[in-house]
């Protein structure tokens, strides 16, 4: 008898026991969403109006061009919180339409698309920056130079802010 | 590129093909002065346009302590094509724009005012007439070594014979929301739009 009341406590606190914070967030009402026509690392920033939690981002979080299965890489911070950022580790191409969207531990699906920057005065113009600075001052810079749309800003190891040249005649990333 | 000693690499001839111009800022020691310096300076003869922001002419025997130089004082690059030369600043200082040494240029179409944070480009005049002018200037502050005001932007001209171009900023081109920015958007909007 005793066995049989202590194994119904023990179902009744779990059932009302908060859940872990890596199975739900209770209320994950999105409040708002924030995208810019930033082609350099942009940030897209999902509030909400009470922490949320992310455990698995890679498969959560979902950042791509408009018509395209291939994923942009992106970092995902904020997990825990009320702000969910996600900022592309790259260059995305201008004039294009792409979607970001995020699937919360307690499976709420919120998603955002949007349209970069339009093609710059002089897209084929190719300015090195060249920097010996702090990278936060340098990362500063080059979004200056995208948002003043001038030209094609190449930046390393990542993409064209202009669209990418034909195969084979693109020179090699440095 | 990062160029920096900390964690950057010499620059190279080959970096700089399938470009026209270049953007060069630093603040930082350089990997490579003299490297940095041998590829700017043929990259600018080839007729290519280079901007440089920052301490890319001070040496370190005064004020300035930061290996930022690019080239040696003697080399190709700082006599012939910096417009600035190589120089220890007597003070790291910056200033407001003087409105009345604003010279008629494209480049000055739309500079009515700026002020600038921090560290300016510590020079007061370019090292040759011909080819190369102080197109704006700082006010001068007394006490601060520079009696004519702090070179705000500076140009060297191409000729038949030197047919690159480059501009010096006298001041740090990003935003005083990061770590030694060089201007306040707030105050001065149109240094964000070199």
């Amino acid at each position: 008898m005793y066995r049989r009341i202590h194994l119904l406590l023990a179902v009744i606190l779990a059932l009302v026991a908060p859940a872990p914070a890596a199975l739900a967030s209770g209320s994950s009402t999105l409040v708002s969403v924030t995208a810019n026509a930033d082609r350099y690392r942009p940030q897209v920033v999902f509030a909400y109006a009470a922490p949320v939690s992310l455990t698995a981002p890679s498969t959560q979080v979902s950042f791509h061009r408009a018509g395209s299965s291939a994923e942009v890489p992106v970092t995902v911070t904020g997990s825990g919180t009320t702000t969910i950022t996600l900022q592309a580790d790259g260059t995305l191409a201008y004039g294009s339409g792409y979607v970001a969207s995020i699937t919360l531990n307690d499976s709420t699906f919120d998603t955002v698309s949007w349209t970069t920057r339009g093609a710059p005065a002089h897209p084929r113009l190719k300015v090195k920056v060249i920097t010996a600075l702090a990278p936060d001052a340098v990362d500063e810079i080059v979004r200056r130079l995208d948002r003043a749309n001038l030209f094609a800003c190449r930046i390393p190891s990542i993409w064209w802010i202009s669209r990418p040249p034909p195969a084979g005649r693109c020179p090699a990333a440095t | 590129m990062d160029i920096s000693a900390a964690t950057g690499r010499p620059l190279s001839s080959s970096d700089l093909t399938g470009y026209q111009a270049a953007l060069v800022v630093t603040d930082q020691d350089v990997s490579g002065q003299l490297a940095a310096g041998g590829a700017l300076a043929k990259f600018a003869a080839a007729g290519h346009g280079i901007v440089l922001g920052g301490q890319t002419h001070w040496t370190t025997n005064g004020a300035w302590t930061s290996l930022s130089a690019i080239g040696a004082p003697t080399g190709i690059w700082a006599t012939n094509w910096s417009p600035l030369g190589d120089a220890d600043p007597p003070t790291i200082i910056g200033g407001t724009l003087q409105a009345s040494s604003v010279q008629p240029h494209f480049l000055t179409r739309y500079l009515t005012g700026l002020t600038v944070l921090g560290a300016g480009s510590g020079s007061q005049a370019t090292q040759r007439s011909w080819d190369e002018s102080v197109l704006a200037r700082l006010q001068p502050q007394p006490g601060s070594g520079y009696s004519g005001g702090q070179s705000l932007l500076a140009i060297h001209w191409d000729t038949g014979d030197q047919p690159g171009r480059v501009v010096d900023l006298g001041f740090n081109p990003w935003s005083n929301a990061v770590t030694g920015g060089g201007f306040d958007p707030a105050v001065s909007p149109q240094a964000g739009h070199w």
